[in-house]
């Protein structure tokens, strides 16, 4: 899967310093996400379903934050996104806001990651998705 | 509507370019131009029940974030609405992601019962 900006491959540096109590929230799932070790089994995850991952913005918002901005697709949904992270007066990834759109995509991930998260701890998240 | 415990006004929704356009998390298609837009955002904060706010300021060179939390009907609601602005710095694009899932849902059949009939029912049909 590229994941590219300017041009350029990306990757999110915020996603090797999770603090331990990190969480993550967002429209495709119910509940938030606690800790470490799920949130980046969740990240990684979704990392591989999308078919690519098109950056207009990474980069600071506000005092202790940082926004992406991508273009994405899901079994051929296209799938924007905009994921806000907050950081800890540490500076680790704190707090993880994943905002897909439009709504028909968001429920196509979120099925999507059903399938993957089915029979484990995590896939409580997605279940119920219509 | 509070930030900071002082009341809060989105002072980019008084300030929409004629070409604006709104997405949401939980619509589908896109909202164009500053009528549209407008009603739609008008009719949207009428169902917050509250908004907290924890961060409404600059985010990047030219867009404004905002980060706060709500409820509709009973149900905990978060929200972050990016908004970016042209170069004569009017509201040119304006995304509005609500969560979770459930909250995202019934805001989206909130909106159609209240635009059903209209030229917007469109962004909210279908929604299960």
């Amino acid at each position: 899967m590229a994941s590219t900006y300017m041009g350029k491959p990306y990757y999110p540096a915020w996603l090797d310093n999770l603090a331990d109590d990190v969480t993550g929230e967002g429209p495709a799932w119910d509940g938030a996400i606690q800790g470490a070790t799920a949130v980046h089994e969740v990240v990684v995850a979704a990392k591989e379903i999308y078919e690519f991952q098109d950056f207009h913005y990474a980069g600071p918002c506000g005092e202790s934050s940082f926004l992406e901005d991508y273009t994405s697709s899901v079994r051929g949904a296209l799938l924007y996104v905009i994921v806000l992270v907050t950081f800890n007066a540490a500076g680790k990834a704190q707090r993880l806001v994943v905002n897909h759109r439009p709504r028909s995509s968001v429920l196509v991930l979120s099925r999507v990651m059903l399938e993957r998260f089915a029979g484990t701890p995590l896939a409580k998240h997605w279940e119920g998705t219509p | 509507m509070t930030y900071m415990g002082k009341p809060y006004y989105p002072l980019w929704l008084d300030n929409l370019a004629d070409d604006v356009t709104l997405e949401a998390a939980a619509m589908d298609g896109t909202a164009c131009g500053a009528e549209d837009v407008r009603s739609i955002l008008v009719a949207a904060r009428q169902e917050y029940e509250h908004q907290e706010f924890n961060y409404a300021g600059p985010c990047a060179e030219n867009s404004f974030l905002e980060d706060y939390s709500s409820s509709v009907r009973g149900m905990p609601t978060g929200v972050v609405v990016l908004v970016t602005f042209n170069a004569a710095r009017q509201t040119q694009h304006v995304v509005v992601n609500h969560r979770p899932r459930s909250a995202m849902l019934q805001f989206s059949r909130l909106m159609l019962e209240k635009f059903a009939g209209t030229r917007y029912a469109k962004h909210w049909q279908d929604t299960p």
